[in-house]
C-alpha cells in the first residue's frame, strides 16, 4: 500500500534535456520555484545536472545567484545565444511574468521549432516589436498590428496551459509551473500536488483581489 | 491459508476469480480468510502509481481538458480498453444514445478504482422495489435489509467517511455507523446549501472512501485535487490495498491473464477456466468455486466469448439475459458563474451532493436524479474561456482568478431503467489482438430518462437564479459516468434473469457473478458500494457451500 505522505510530486516531472534545450539554458531562476512545497529539492538536483552538463559543454561562465529562499548558489551556467535567448525576455514581456523559467523557456523555444514551422518563423520580428516599458497587452496589439497576433497567443497560451502544438504535434514542457495555476496558487494546488497537510480545505478561502464578473451581455438562466 | 497448486503453468485452486477489481479482490480477502486456497486472474497489468502520476502531468492541455482518464494508464496489448485521445475503437456503439455509453474502464490489477473519485452510496430502500413502489423497472429478489449489513461490511472493508448526523444521510436507515465522520466541507459546499437548501434541494455529504486521518495504513487525505484520473498519495482507496492485502494471505495473482474459454460438465458445473499468458501461451485453472468478476460490460462479454457446447448462447445465459438491460447513469453538466466567490476546488473533487430529487413520487413518470456539486479546480476551463477573450497580462490573470472563484460545475446523473434491447454483442467483424471478439452495444434511453432530463433543467434554472448566474449553460449531449450495470442482471426467475440474490448464476451451481452487473436497478447514485456489497453477500454465500463440500 502506497504510504506516501504528501508533501509534493511523487517523482520528478520529465528532466530530460536534449542539446537543443541544453545549449539553452540560462541562469536557473532566482523566483522560479513556484509551488509551495514543490520540487524544492528536486530544483537543486536539476542544477546539479545543468551545471554538470554545461560545464562539459564548456559553454558559460560561473556566476553568483541567490535562490528565492536567499540562499547563495554557488555556481550558474550563462549563455548568450541569439535569437533563442530573446525568447525568454519576449514571453516576459508577453506574460507580464517577469520571473518566467528559464529553462522552461528553452524548452518551449525548442517545442515549438518542432510543432509549428509557421509560427516559428515570426519570433524573429516578434521579437523585434519588443520596447521598453511596454505592457503585454500593449505588446499582444502591436503584435497583432503587424500581422503577428497568432504568434503572440501562441507563446501566452503555451505559458499558461504548459503545452505547445496540437494534435499529433503536441509537446508539453511545464505542469505546475504552467501559468494557469499561478492566479489561484493561494487558493488551491495544481492538481496532484498539496497546499497543506489533511483538511486543509476548512480554512477559509484567500481574499478574492479581483471585481465580479460583469452582468451585462451574458447568458442568464 | 492453503496455496493454490501450479503445474506446468496451470493452476489448482478452491477458488478462482477473474478479474482483480474491487468486487474480486473482497471476494478474496474473504475466502482467503476462511482458508480457501484462492488465484485471481486479471486481464491487465499491474499499474505503477508514482509513474500513472507522472503521465498525467505530461499529457497534453486538450487531454485533461477532456477529462482523459484512459490514456496514462498503461494497457496490455492483448487486453484492451477504451480509448477516446484519439478512440480505439475497442467498443462499437450503435443506436440513438450510443454515445452516451461511452465507458471508461480499465483493465488492470486494481481495475477502475484507479481512477474513481471514491463515492459510496447505498441504494435507497424504494430503490429494490421500483416496479412494486412506482411500476417501472424491476424489483430485486432481495431487499434493502438483505443488503444493509453487507453496506456495512462494504463501507468498513474501504474506510468510508460519512456523516454521522442522520439528517445528512441518504439513506439514514443503517445499523452501524460509518467508519469515520464526513470528510469536513469546505467553503463552497456550506455556502452552496445555505443557498439552495430552503429550497429543498438537499445538499449533503458524499460518503467516500478516504478520510482526513490516517486509517489501516492509509494517508490522511491532503486535498490533491486529483482523485480522477489518479490519487497521487494513495489515499482514496483503491483495490490495490485489498490485492496487497490477499497477496500477503497467499493469494496467487495473476497479471496480464486473458480468460477467453469456460469448462463445464454434464452438471453444468464450471470445471475449469483458460486463458491467456502476455507471451500468448494457454494455461488453465481448475477450481471448486467460480468468480466472474471483470466489470458490467467485460463479464457479460467473456460470458458469451466463451460459449460451449452445452451453453451455446454463452455461459450463464439460459435466459438470453447475458448482455442485455445494460445501464449507466445517464449524465450531463451545468456551469455558471455566480454572483458571489465560491472558490469550488479546493479538497477532494467531490464532496457534496443534492439528493433533493432522488426520491419522489415522479419516478413512476420520469427519473429521479442527483447532482453533485463538482470540486474540481475551474483553473483549465478558466484560462480555456479566457484565453479566447484575447487578454494577456494581469487582465489574464484576474479572469482566470475571477472565473475559478465564481466558477461552478454540477454533474447530473439521471436513472436508465433496464431494458432489454440495450445490448451486448459479440461483434461479428471486429477482433482484438488475440483473435477474440470484441464488444459491441446498442443504447437508447427512453422517454423516462429524457423527461427527467428536462425537470433536472427546470430544478438548475432556478438554482442558477438563486446564484444571479451568468454564462449559464447546460450540456445537451447525455454523457456517460462508467457506472456499468444490469448485463447480469439478478431475479428470481431463471427464465429472465442471469444470477440469484447472491449473485450465484441460475444456470451453474459453482459460479457467481457479482458486481453491478446483477443491479437490476440503477438508481442514481455511483455504483461502487453496492457492488461491493454484494461482493460481500456473494462471499459469504461461496463460504457457505465451500465449508458444506
Amino acid at each position: 500500500m502506497a504510504t506516501r505522505i504528501c508533501l509534493g510530486p511523487v517523482k520528478e516531472t520529465r528532466d530530460e534535456f536534449g542539446p537543443l534545450e541544453t545549449a539553452l539554458l540560462a541562469p536557473p531562476m532566482a523566483a522560479a520555484a513556484p509551488h509551495p512545497n514543490a520540487r524544492r529539492g528536486a530544483a537543486t538536483t536539476r542544477r546539479h545536472i545543468v551545471v554538470g552538463i554545461s560545464a562539459a559543454l564548456g559553454f558559460f561562465s560561473f556566476g553568483r545567484l541567490s535562490s528565492a529562499a536567499g540562499q547563495v548558489q554557488p555556481a550558474a551556467p550563462r549563455i548568450v545565444p541569439p535569437p533563442e535567448a530573446e525568447f525568454l525576455a519576449l514571453s516576459r514581456a508577453l506574460t507580464g511574468h517577469h520571473d518566467l523559467n528559464a529553462r522552461t523557456a528553452g524548452r518551449m523555444w525548442a517545442a515549438f521549432g518542432r510543432t509549428d514551422a509557421t509560427l516559428f518563423a515570426d519570433f524573429p520580428a516578434l521579437v523585434h516589436l519588443r520596447r521598453h516599458g511596454q505592457t503585454a497587452p500593449e505588446l499582444l496589439r502591436s503584435a497583432q498590428t503587424a500581422g503577428l497576433g497568432d504568434a503572440a497567443l501562441a507563446v501566452v497560451t503555451a505559458w499558461y496551459t504548459g503545452t505547445v502544438g496540437t494534435g499529433a504535434k503536441v509537446e508539453v514542457v511545464a505542469y505546475a509551473d504552467a501559468l494557469m495555476y499561478w492566479p489561484t496558487r493561494d487558493a488551491m494546488p495544481p492538481p496532484s500536488y498539496v497546499l497543506g497537510g489533511p483538511a486543509w480545505w476548512v480554512e477559509p478561502p484567500p481574499p478574492l483581489r479581483v471585481s465580479s464578473p460583469p452582468r451585462s451581455a451574458v447568458s442568464a438562466p | 491459508m492453503k496455496a493454490p497448486v501450479l503445474a506446468d503453468g496451470d493452476v489448482a485452486a478452491d477458488v478462482v476469480i477473474v478479474g482483480a477489481g474491487v468486487v474480486g479482490a473482497m471476494i478474496a480477502d474473504q475466502l482467503a480468510g476462511e482458508g480457501q486456497s484462492v488465484v485471481m486472474l486479471d486481464s491487465g497489468p499491474r499499474i505503477d502509481r508514482g509513474q500513472v502520476v507522472e503521465n498525467w502531468r505530461n499529457m497534453p492541455i486538450k487531454s485533461r481538458a477532456g477529462s482523459d482518464y484512459q490514456g496514462l494508464y498503461p494497457q496490455s496489448p492483448f487486453a484492451p480498453a477504451p480509448l477516446y485521445f484519439p478512440p480505439n475503437n475497442y467498443i462499437a456503439l450503435s443506436g440513438p444514445d450510443g454515445q452516451s455509453y461511452a465507458q471508461d474502464y480499465i483493465r488492470a490489477v486494481g481495475g477502475t478504482t484507479w481512477h474513481w473519485a471514491a463515492s459510496c452510496w447505498r441504494h435507497l430502500p424504494v430503490d429494490f422495489r421500483m416496479k412494486s413502489t412506482y411500476g417501472v423497472g424491476r424489483d430485486w429478489p432481495i431487499s434493502y435489509d438483505d443488503l444493509e449489513p453487507y453496506y456495512c461490511r462494504a463501507e468498513e472493508e474501504m474506510g468510508v467517511s460519512g456523516p454521522h448526523d442522520a439528517v445528512l444521510q441518504s439513506p439514514s436507515r443503517r445499523s452501524r455507523p460509518y467508519p469515520s465522520d464526513m470528510v469536513p466541507w469546505g467553503y463552497s459546499d456550506t455556502r452552496f446549501a445555505e443557498v439552495v437548501d430552503p429550497f429543498g434541494y438537499n445538499c449533503v455529504p458524499i460518503p467516500q472512501a478516504r478520510m482526513v486521518q490516517p486509517w489501516n495504513g492509509r494517508p490522511a487525505c491532503c486535498g490533491n485535487n486529483n482523485c480522477m484520473p489518479v490519487c497521487p498519495i494513495g489515499a482514496m482507496y483503491n483495490a490495490v490495498h485489498h490485492i496487497q492485502r490477499v497477496e500477503a494471505k497467499g493469494v496467487l495473482v495473476l497479471a496480464d491473464s486473458v480468460v477467453y474459454r469456460i469448462d463445464t460438465d454434464a452438471n453444468n458445473r464450471v470445471t475449469a477456466i483458460h486463458w491467456y499468458d502476455a507471451d500468448r501461451r494457454t494455461h488453465k485453472a481448475t477450481g471448486r468455486a467460480f468468480i466472474i468478476a471483470c466489470n458490467g460490460i467485460e463479464t457479460p462479454h467473456l460470458l458469451l466469448m466463451a460459449a460451449n457446447q452445452m451453453n451455446p448462447a454463452g455461459i450463464a445465459n439460459s435466459s438470453d439475459q447475458v448482455g442485455r438491460n445494460m445501464m449507466d447513469h445517464s449524465g450531463f453538466h451545468c456551469t455558471f458563474l455566480a454572483d458571489e466567490p465560491l472558490w469550488f476546488g479546493r479538497g477532494p473533487e467531490q464532496t457534496s451532493c443534492m439528493v433533493g430529487f432522488r426520491d419522489g413520487a415522479f419516478r413512476s413518470e420520469y427519473s429521479a436524479n442527483k447532482m453533485i456539486l463538482y470540486n474540481i479546480t475551474r483553473a483549465i476551463p478558466a484560462t480555456q474561456q479566457a484565453l479566447k477573450m484575447g487578454l494577456a497580462g494581469q487582465a489574464l490573470d484576474d479572469e482566470i482568478r475571477r472565473r475559478v472563484a465564481f466558477g461552478v460545475d454540477i454533474s447530473i446523473s439521471l436513472e436508465p431503467l433496464p431494458d432489454p434491447n440495450n445490448r451486448l454483442t459479440l461483434s461479428k467483424t471486429r477482433r482484438d489482438a488475440l483473435g477474440l471478439a470484441c464488444p459491441d452495444i446498442y443504447y437508447e434511453l427512453g422517454p423516462y430518462v429524457h423527461k427527467g432530463y428536462d425537470a433536472a433543467c427546470d430544478q438548475l434554472r432556478h438554482i442558477g437564479k438563486l446564484f444571479n448566474a451568468t454564462e449559464f449553460d447546460i450540456t445537451t449531449k447525455l454523457n456517460a459516468n462508467n457506472h456499468l450495470m444490469g448485463g447480469t442482471i439478478m431475479g428470481s426467475d431463471p427464465k429472465d434473469s442471469v444470477v440469484d440474490g447472491n449473485c450465484r448464476a441460475h444456470d451453474h451451481a459453482n459460479l457467481w457473478l457479482p458486481g453491478g452487473g446483477p443491479m437490476p436497478s440503477s438508481s442514481v447514485v455511483n455504483s461502487t458500494l453496492s457492488m461491493a456489497a454484494l461482493a460481500l453477500k456473494s462471499a459469504d454465500s461461496i463460504a457457505s457451500i465451500l465449508r458444506k463440500s
